[in-house]
């Protein structure tokens, strides 16, 4: 993430001042230039259908609104790409005027299609009263693959926006982009640059403004496991903030009020009688008293933000619990609370007990990534707790989420592995907040597998057992759930379209600190199993083996960012078929590498075959560079788990 | 034609609402109306329900007027039976350009309250899916419901349609205790109705106003494979026309010829030929051969290609085509845009031609007896004169009727689909043949299960030190063709990390060489191959049992069917094959022996031969029905026994 943090003073821009970073912004040729035409697809850079030779922008920000001039030329290579000839322009004519237009399709043979003004259409999207959200649309006419088209226009807009973020990489490369800001002189407004560092993009600040200008800007890939699109993307954040004129000050200010929120809600009176509560030995050190308060807190009280449709149901026919608590005492009374409430709780009996206790600010990495440089505190999407011994570095902190159902000293993955914000009394520092060590987050599933030849089928009894981090994200969405779609969602977990499932419960969902729990019995439709077989080969791979991360794609762009590392331990009793007691044990397979390692063992027993297999990731991101040597080691646990079991006739049938 | 009538809300719309939802309500005396369900209402039942509210009341009601205005009148009333049913705090009312909102009202009864009037402002959302179009969507909210909240909406407009036409979906995507379409004409009309999708009941009469009922509606379950809710709904169509001598300034349709002529007329100059009209049409035309299959196939790929799909459809241009001469110029334009061009650019050629409407979304939307507008897509049929020479690839796509003789279907809107073929969204629909007076329902071809196929053939090469070169090349034709060049065409490299994927999920250890795709052979085909090598097979690794039609199982979509209600339906007839090759493999391996089965609509075939070091195996599945009805579900899990159990061979490549 490149900080290119550009601070334009709260001084009125002038033309003089602004000089160096003008641009004009008018109509293109309009015939298409030599490079143009030479201009061909190429699907490896992402322009399989088109390009876009020029998008370019220019905002002027007044305190009565926004001028905009905008002009965008691009080139079309299929009739995929027809679409970037529809033009909408965010528009509302009772709130702004449109000025200039203009756009045109210029055909392979050179001859000029325009769109007139007149053309464009106002369409109204929303209305509430008078207030209207609407756009202008046109589409230009005659495209047809090898044409270049192009459009532009000046607008008036009365409105402008607190915050906006451009983007300079589109899923098509852009040849030439330009953009400039001149923000209102009256407020301070700041201007972030991310992910531009390795591209041809250069920021050119003047006294108030700033012109971003890009060249030969490649598409962006969408790949699985991979960081989330908002930081994938080459783009700009321009946006005005409060009267804190220093980076520090900011977060500061922010973590400030967070601390107050906390103090004034862990009133002392009822932290105390909440402590009573506690049977804490007399003799136990400060971490242990703070893991049994945690402890505690996760036993006792329940988190409202993760409810069963069961609980919710219950609170909701007591009348009572409609109005929503405020106080630590409606906490402590109804024995639930928000996340965040049980948050303030524990730092509050955390700072009785003894400890340094502080609110950390953290964002969920799956959506995007924490930018301190970026004076908003909109990107902060959780509330955590970190606790120490007085005096302690802020590295010997532990940083929990009371609440969760987690054990102490895990948050859930995807605030992990990233920093986060601490609210100390020395003001705001950033920390980081590490993921769960893989042998916190293991998943047993044990299964048994009979088969039916007389029906050709198999039977199945499986369950699968979580700690940490395994199954917490599917409690976090089976719990909401009605009883029907909870059905719908572990018949699809404990078998899927080949299944007949007969039973599929995850009987602990009511206790928020158990961990996953789901039990299942399924017939396997697709056993292909006959009474008359001499041989039968059952392959190994089915549900009860937790799915591998599929990373088949030869090659990569993005590093890799898994959810959490992991054990996945499985054992499997499989009862030879009828009749069929001669087996084959396959080979032992053992795979070490440096994201993981995966081992597969069988061995005879009585009734048929026990087979174990354990893969483990201990990897939570792997570089690109790095992609080929971890898709061989998945590549060969994939081939490892489609062993092929074989049995062949013994008793002299049929 | 892509014009539907509205009936769901939006996500837009409720994001907005979250905006706007203030406390903003007062004391208030509900209507009559209401007040009868208020009071009748039981009180939300105890526990998790399996719905979180419910419909109690819905109630839609036209009245005609003799000046052609029709007063729209919808009532609503819904109970939230869970703590998640903040959406009944959200009603809604369908509307386009045509009509004015006259009336929007909502009130709130909490439980165990008094009744309180919702002052919130009204919203209205534009919602149409074309690019420039007048749908929208008058919603309203109502604050703070809570489990066991009652919630009454009314919406009043005027509208001034273009034709009449009365069609009614009973469904509310909840339970509904009772749902009512209540019509109002003038005096002396004539009233008819159907219910397109089964039985219904008949209205009650009471003087000038017919009302249909239904009571203690299910809300449709919708499961994979299978239809949608909105497909399982029940549906009223009504002809309301006026008595003869009576004037009335809109069109009504006693017949479907009728409809057909009005529609004419719509069309009338709409193919008025240009200087630059008839140039395109010769040059493209030019080019193909003298037969009207050259001809169609010439002139159904320029307008397919040549002409993005737009969708303007403000007033009357959602249903009247553009002029042909307009549309070759801005090379944009919907469904009927491109027919039309299509039309206009055959005439040049001398080829005669029909419009046909029929709907691409949704199924069972037309009644035989009962014309109304269930179409939302304009095709062509292209009549043949007897001994017409028809190329096999065209064969899936000719109807045989008594009156119009055959016709060839062709579909220029789907840029994915080649001409010669037909998309498996309209196979056997019910379309509208437009041709005057002597216009008529025609049921679209769709049952040839060789109209829709997969071939695949894999080549399997053993080197001298046991490792594996497999060329595997999958050809597309008819709907998976569409579906492949779809995808493709939003990214040829996501398509092709796909198909490496699946190969490397059969071989994982595979080093993937080459990956080629031939996007439209001039067989309508999509033809892909992916071209890998392999380490050496070891004895006892698991490639040393190889499946000898490797993924094949997977091309038939299976769900789980003992808790199943509804039917699975594959949406077309298909053919699959496999055709695999494997050289250089020790004589040990064999080829499986002949294996065939057959049974209600489909059959599986499985044989092989063996040459001087290779072993040729071919595996065939037609499968000649798409539905299967839950009384056919033992037939069905014989087919799916069959696939799995045939395509489960496996190949001794163990030296």
């Amino acid at each position: 993430m490149a900080l290119c943090a550009l601070l334009v003073s709260p001084t009125r821009p002038s033309d003089s001042n602004a000089g160096w970073t003008h641009i004009k912004i008018e109509p293109g040729a309009k015939s298409m230039s030599a490079a143009e035409k030479a201009l061909s697809p190429d699907a490896a850079s992402g322009s399989q259908h088109g390009i876009i030779l020029i998008d370019e922008t220019e905002r002027v920000d007044l305190a009565r609104g926004q001028e905009i001039a905008h002009r965008f030329r691009a080139k079309v290579f299929s009739s995929e790409a027809r679409g970037l000839a529809d033009v909408t322009i965010p528009f509302n004519s009772a709130q702004g005027t449109l000025g200039k237009w203009w756009g045109w399709t210029i055909l392979p043979d050179g001859r000029v299609l325009p769109l007139a003004q007149e053309e464009l259409k106002e369409q109204e999207l929303v209305r509430i009263r008078g207030f209207r959200i609407g756009v202008l649309r046109g589409a230009l006419p005659g495209v047809e693959p090898g044409s270049v088209i192009e459009y532009g226009y000046t607008l008036w807009d009365r409105r402008w926006s607190r915050m906006s973020r451009v983007t300079l990489q589109k899923d098509w490369p852009v040849v030439a982009f330009r953009y400039r800001w001149s923000p209102m002189g009256i407020m301070p407004a700041a201007f972030r640059a991310y992910r531009t560092e390795r591209l041809s993009v250069k920021n050119t600040k003047g006294v108030a403004s700033v012109l971003v200008i890009g060249k030969n800007l490649p598409a962006v890939r969408t790949e699985p496991w991979s960081p989330p699109d908002n930081e994938l993307r080459a783009a700009i954040t321009l946006y005005y903030y409060g009267g804190e004129d220093r980076l520090k000050d900011y977060w500061n200010l922010v973590t400030d009020r967070i601390r107050g929120s906390a103090r004034s809600f862990a009133k002392e009176r009822y932290i105390k009688e909440a402590l009573a509560s506690l049977s804490i030995p007399a003799d136990a050190d400060l971490p242990a008293r703070l893991r049994i308060a945690y402890d505690w807190l996760g036993a006792h009280l329940a988190n409202t933000d993760l409810l069963t449709a069961e609980q919710a149901e219950a609170a909701a026919e007591d009348e009572d619990e409609h109005k929503p608590g405020r106080s630590i005492k409606d906490l402590l009374e109804r024995m639930e609370g928000s996340g965040r409430q049980l948050d303030f709780l524990f730092i509050g009996m955390a700072r009785a007990l003894g400890a340094a206790a502080e609110v950390v600010l953290a964002v969920d990495r799956t959506d995007h990534y924490l930018d301190l440089a970026l004076l908003s505190d909109q990107q902060i999407d959780t509330t955590l707790v970190a606790v120490r011994a007085p005096g302690d570095s802020d590295d010997k902190a532990v940083v929990v989420d009371p609440g969760s159902g987690l054990p102490y000293g895990q948050i859930p993955w995807w605030f992990s592995g990233l920093k986060g914000i601490s609210s100390s009394p020395k003001g705001a520092r950033d920390v980081m907040l590490w993921p769960s060590d893989p042998r916190d987050n293991v998943s047993e599933t044990t299964a048994s597998i009979t088969f039916d030849a007389a029906a050709g089928n198999a039977m199945v009894r499986w369950s699968r057992r979580g700690t940490g981090q395994q199954g917490l994200l599917e409690r976090h969405e089976l719990s909401p759930m009605t009883p029907d779609r909870r059905r719908a969602w572990l018949d699809q977990y404990c078998g899927g379209d080949d299944f007949e499932v007969s039973r599929a419960e995850a009987p602990r969902l009511h206790d928020a600190t158990a961990g996953l729990l789901v039990e299942c019995e399924a017939t396997l439709m697709t056993a292909s199993i006959q009474a008359d077989q001499d041989v039968y080969r059952f392959a190994l791979d089915g549900p009860w083996f937790t799915r591998l991360p599929e990373l088949t794609a030869v090659t990569r762009v993005h590093p890799v960012v898994f959810s959490f590392p992991r054990v996945d331990r499985t054992i499997l009793e499989i009862e030879s078929p009828g009749g069929m007691s001669d087996r084959s044990v396959p080979d032992p397979v053992t795979i070490e590498s440096p994201y993981g390692h995966y081992s597969l063992s069988a061995k005879a027993t009585p009734a048929g075959l026990r087979v174990e297999r354990v893969f483990s990731l201990v990897a939570l991101g792997v570089p690109q560079k790095e992609y080929e040597e971890l898709r061989r080691f998945l590549a060969s646990a994939r081939r490892a788990d489609m062993t092929v079991l074989e049995f062949r006739r013994t008793d002299g049938a049929p | 034609m892509t014009r539907r009538p509205l009936r769901f809300g939006s996500a837009a719309a409720l994001a907005l609402l979250g905006a706007v939802l203030l406390q903003d309500e007062a004391a208030a005396k509900l209507p009559d109306w209401a007040r009868v369900i208020a009071d009748a209402a039981e009180p939300a039942p105890a526990g998790v329900p399996e719905n979180a509210l419910q419909v109690l009341f819905s109630e839609t009601r036209y009245l005609i007027h003799p000046d052609g205005s029709i007063r729209l009148r919808r009532r609503f009333a819904e109970q939230a039976l869970g703590v998640k049913a903040g959406e009944i705090g959200v009603g809604w009312f369908g509307f386009d350009e045509t009509a004015r909102m006259t009336a929007t009202r909502a009130w709130h009864v909490p439980p165990g309250d008094r009744a309180r009037r919702s002052w919130l402002p009204p919203i209205d959302v534009s919602v149409g899916g074309a690019f420039l179009d007048g749908m929208r969507l008058r919603v309203m909210a109502v604050p703070g419901i809570r489990k066991g909240s009652l919630v009454f909406f009314e919406f009043e407009a005027i509208d001034r349609p273009y034709f009449l036409s009365l069609t009614h979906l009973f469904y509310e995507g909840a339970p509904v205790k009772v749902a009512r379409f209540e019509v109002e004409t003038p005096p002396g009309w004539s009233v008819r109705w159907d219910w397109p999708r089964g039985t219904g009941p008949g209205p009650a009469v009471a003087g000038n106003v017919r009302a249909w009922e239904l009571r203690d509606i299910e809300e449709p379950e919708e499961e994979p494979l299978g239809p949608t809710r909105i497909q399982r709904a029940p549906l009223l169509v009504v002809s309301a026309v006026p008595a003869q001598d009576a004037p009335f300034p809109l069109p009504a349709f006693p017949t479907w010829a009728a409809f057909s002529a009005w529609y004419e007329i719509l069309l009338r100059g709409r193919q008025d030929p240009t200087p630059e009209l008839k140039a395109t049409a010769h040059s493209s035309l030019a080019q193909s051969g003298p037969e009207i299959i050259d001809k169609v196939m010439a002139a159904g790929r320029f307008v397919r290609d040549s002409v993005r799909y737009l969708a303007v459809e403000l007033g009357i241009g959602g249903f009247q085509p553009r002029p042909a001469a307009e549309t070759l110029l801005t090379r944009y334009g919907d469904c009927k845009d491109k027919g039309t061009l299509f039309r206009a650019i055959l005439s040049e050629g001398g080829v005669a031609s029909y419009p046909v409407l029929v709907n691409l979304s949704v199924a069972d939307t037309v009644s035989k007896s009962i014309p109304s507008n269930g179409f939302d897509h304009f095709v062509v049929a292209v009549p043949l004169p007897r001994g017409t020479s028809i190329p096999p690839q065209f064969v899936p796509t000719v109807v045989d009727d008594d009156d119009l003789g055959r016709l060839l279907i062709v579909d220029t809107t789907d840029e994915r689909t080649s001409i010669g073929s037909l998309s498996a969204h309209l196979g056997g629909k019910i379309g509208l043949v437009v041709a005057g007076d002597a216009g008529k329902l025609l049921p679209l071809p769709g049952a040839d299960p060789g109209a829709h196929r997969i071939e695949r053939r894999i080549n399997v090469a053993m080197g001298p030190d046991r490792s594996l070169s497999i060329e595997f090349l999958s050809k597309y034709i008819g709907q998976p063709a569409a579906d492949a060049r779809a995808e493709y065409g939003r990214s040829s490299i996501k398509r092709r990390r796909e198909i490496e994927g699946r190969v490397l999920r059969i071989w994982p250890d595979a080093a993937v060489k080459d990956y080629s795709a031939q996007y439209e052979t001039s067989g309508g085909e999509f033809i892909e191959t992916v071209t890998t090598r392999h380490r050496p097979v070891l004895a006892g690794g698991p490639e040393s049992k190889a499946s000898l039609f490797p993924g094949a199982s997977d091309d038939v979509p299976r769900v789980p069917l003992d808790r199943r209600k509804t039917a699975v339906d594959y949406g077309h007839p298909m053919t699959l094959r496999y055709d695999v090759r494997y050289e250089g493999v020790p004589v040990t391996a064999a080829p499986p022996s002949l294996r065939e089965t057959k049974g209600d609509g489909w059959s599986v075939r499985v044989e092989g031969s063996r040459e001087v070091g290779a072993v040729t195996a071919s595996w065939q599945v037609v499968l000649s029905r798409r539905r299967f009805e839950p009384e056919a579900f033992p037939e069905l899990r014989r087919f799916w026994m069959e696939v799995t159990s045939s395509a489960g061979s496996t190949i001794n490549l163990a030296p």
